[in-house]
């Protein structure tokens, strides 16, 4: 088959809660690219995802188109109803069914109930055999799957018989030939997988969820059917095999045709109390026949994953119960046709990692020592080593671990306030600061700062006492619109502030900038300049001034030699000067 | 297998309502389930063009039978009623 799995995830919708992890008996989800996915050779078809999944992402494949060209293909199609479909339509009377069904398409309804009665007669042949031990019933698909994928070493256990539904479907083929189709329909997921698995026996197998929606369609009310006298289940009613849908039904058929009353009976229904059964099961230590019941759905079929509501148990019971007849005539009854069957060991290798590779991948998730080990079960399993063996197992990812993905976010946030070059501030709906860093606490001060230091972060402190433009943030969280760039006079510089909603209405976070700091560097740079402009012109207007002195003085000097070499002062003192 | 049997004959509605609907996709299916089984000798596979029930489609004609609105699923279980006998 390579369609659809009977379960599967519209990846769409899917968002990444983990519910399904958490909630699934084997764990048989992957999870890749933050969207879950049931991973088909490790599902048992329980469905229980699709009843827990909160969107609905979780679906099971609708084989209607199939079973509609079926109808078409085939001359003959009988339907197999399950016997609890007393307790899903209860307002119904079986030749109600039986007419709505045929005009549907169908050629006849017979009851899976047959089938039952064969398995129990078969049953009953078998715990009076010589062959005494532990028998585990082979009636519940999801329980056998389970068996063959996780427990193989007590598939030795499970008897060797076709499910009641292929029992019946090989009654059908026996009484009506081999050309008919047969579909189920029934409250059970895991009897499509049934179906897929057994082609020559059951063509498809549809739940009563489909049959209401098929009865929509074509606009069918089946307690408007005028039903005859024809409308009956083929190719009779089933009798002792009707109580086969709840807890315990099984058993009390068994015993009905039971001659011997050595075997001890016990039934298990729900998934969570079969498997603490299974697990048990070794310490055992006994010759005499043991028959268990195993039923997947808790309380039996009656509460199966796509009834239309799984509860009133004890009303839903006790139509079953009413509705099953022990025919004195007919019990004991001997095996109407031949239903050994194999089961097929499929069991799911489960990987043993080391020690230290568990480890080294708890590192990769933050989880250093054993008191990192949270096993808050927030990614789905139960405790953080499975949840490394998942991730060994590549079906999980990093990203599932909450506190890892915290840490991870609170670290980045963290490192980006602290490095910024402006003030960050994040406040409440108070107005108390969350957080806040170095540079915010700076530019508000010395006690600001001070402050900041003895609580980094300042957590609680009030903003009104801090910042002066309080109202700008109770703006901000009043009206969710983000002021940017506001210009704010605070002392004596102006600051930039743009201040926005993280969580509307409740967090506010602020970028805060003093635009007034770098022009008073300006202004410094520009005075220092011109300092020395000053200094320096000072310098050379004295050098100027010691050089005008000197070159005067010389003058003066220079000119009294000069003079005193002039004639008329040889003329005073001597003769010859003309 | 006897060269005397018939062939059964696939036709595709290769016209772009039914290629969209997934007659594109049925194309691959069929070609892999003759492949899986053996079936080369048997089928023959072709495309048609709109026949004009596009309201019905995809459409895929076996041995001149239509049938109407075949999804994956319903593709497979046609194959295996009209090959059943041949793939065994």
């Amino acid at each position: 088959m390579n369609f659809l799995n009977p379960i599967f995830t519209e990846k769409a919708e899917c968002q990444d809660c983990y519910k399904c992890v958490r909630e699934c008996p084997v764990k048989a989800i992957k999870v890749e690219g933050g969207h879950a996915e049931v991973m088909k050779d490790h599902c048992i078809y329980c469905g229980h995802c699709v009843e827990v999944c909160p969107v609905g992402a979780k679906r099971v494949r609708e084989d209607l188109a199939r079973v509609k060209q079926l109808l078409k293909l085939k001359e003959k199609v009988i339907a197999s109803i399950a016997p609890s479909f007393i307790s899903e339509y209860p307002e119904l009377r079986p030749a109600q069914m039986v007419c709505a069904l045929k005009k549907l398409g169908f050629y006849g309804v017979s009851e899976t109930a047959l089938g039952a009665q064969n398995v129990s007669a078969c049953v009953a042949m078998m715990l009076s055999g010589e062959d005494s031990g532990v028998h585990i019933s082979s009636a519940c698909p999801t329980v056998v799957e389970y068996i063959k994928k996780y427990k193989p070493e007590l598939s030795g256990y499970v008897t060797k018989l076709l499910s009641p539904l292929l029992s019946h479907c090989k009654l059908l083929k026996k009484l009506y030939g081999d050309d008919t189709g047969i579909v189920f329909i029934g409250p059970c997921i895991s009897k499509k997988k049934e179906a897929g698995a057994h082609q020559n026996l059951l063509d498809i197998a549809i739940t009563f969820e489909d049959l209401c929606r098929w009865f929509e369609e074509e606009g069918i009310d089946p307690e408007q059917m005028q039903d005859t006298k024809a409308d009956v289940f083929i190719p009779h009613t089933a009798k002792e095999g009707a109580l086969y849908p709840v807890d315990g039904g099984m058993i009390a058929g068994i015993k009905a045709n039971c001659t011997t009353k050595e075997a001890a009976f016990m039934t298990f229904s729900g998934i969570k109390n079969f498997k603490d059964m299974l697990n048990g099961l070794n310490q055992l230590n006994t010759d005499s026949n043991i028959f268990i019941e195993l039923l997947s759905c808790e309380g039996g079929c009656i509460n199966g994953p796509k009834t239309k509501k799984r509860s009133s148990t004890v009303v839903k019971r006790f139509r079953v119960i009413n509705n099953a007849q022990y025919p004195e005539n007919e019990i004991p009854r001997k095996p109407d046709v031949d239903i050994s069957a194999d089961i097929l060991i499929n069991a799911i290798s489960i990987r043993d990692y080391a020690d230290s590779d568990i480890r080294s991948v708890l590192r990769s998730i933050g989880k250093f020592a054993l008191k990192d080990e949270l096993n808050c079960s927030g990614c789905g399993y139960d405790t953080c080593k499975e949840f490394a063996c998942a991730l060994l197992d590549g079906k999980a990812e990093k990203t599932m671990c909450v506190s890892y993905m915290r840490k991870l976010a609170q670290n980045k946030a963290n490192a980006l306030i602290k490095t910024m070059p402006s003030g960050v501030v994040i406040v409440d709906e108070k107005l108390k600061i969350i957080e806040c860093n170095l540079n915010f606490a700076k530019i508000f001060g010395k006690d600001v700062e001070a402050v900041f230091d003895a609580k980094p972060g300042m957590e609680g402190a009030a903003l009104e006492k801090i910042v002066p433009f309080h109202n700008l943030f109770k703006d901000v969280l009043e009206t969710g619109k983000e002021l940017i760039g506001k210009l704010v006079r605070y002392k004596m510089s102006v600051l930039s502030a743009s201040i926005f909603s993280i969580e509307p209405n409740s967090i506010v976070g602020a970028v805060i900038q003093d635009i007034t700091v770098p022009s008073v560097r300006k202004e410094q740079i520009i005075h220092k300049t011109q300092q020395v402009i000053r200094k320096n012109l000072a310098t050379v207007q004295k050098i100027a001034y010691l050089l005008g002195e000197n070159a005067s003085e010389t003058e003066v000097i220079l000119n009294s030699i000069t003079e005193s070499f002039l004639p008329q002062h040889i003329n005073e003192n001597g003769k010859n000067n003309e | 297998m006897d060269k005397t049997e018939k062939k059964i004959e696939i036709s595709i509605c290769m016209g772009s309502s039914c290629f969209i609907r997934g007659n594109n996709h049925s194309i691959q299916i069929i070609n892999d389930y003759i492949r899986r089984h053996n079936l080369e000798d048997n089928i023959l596979l072709k495309g048609n063009l709109c026949e004009g029930m596009c309201k019905l489609g995809p459409n895929i004609k076996i041995n001149g039978q239509t049938h109407n609105g075949v999804d994956p699923a319903s593709l497979e279980d046609l194959l295996n009623f009209y090959c059943g006998k041949v793939k065994r």
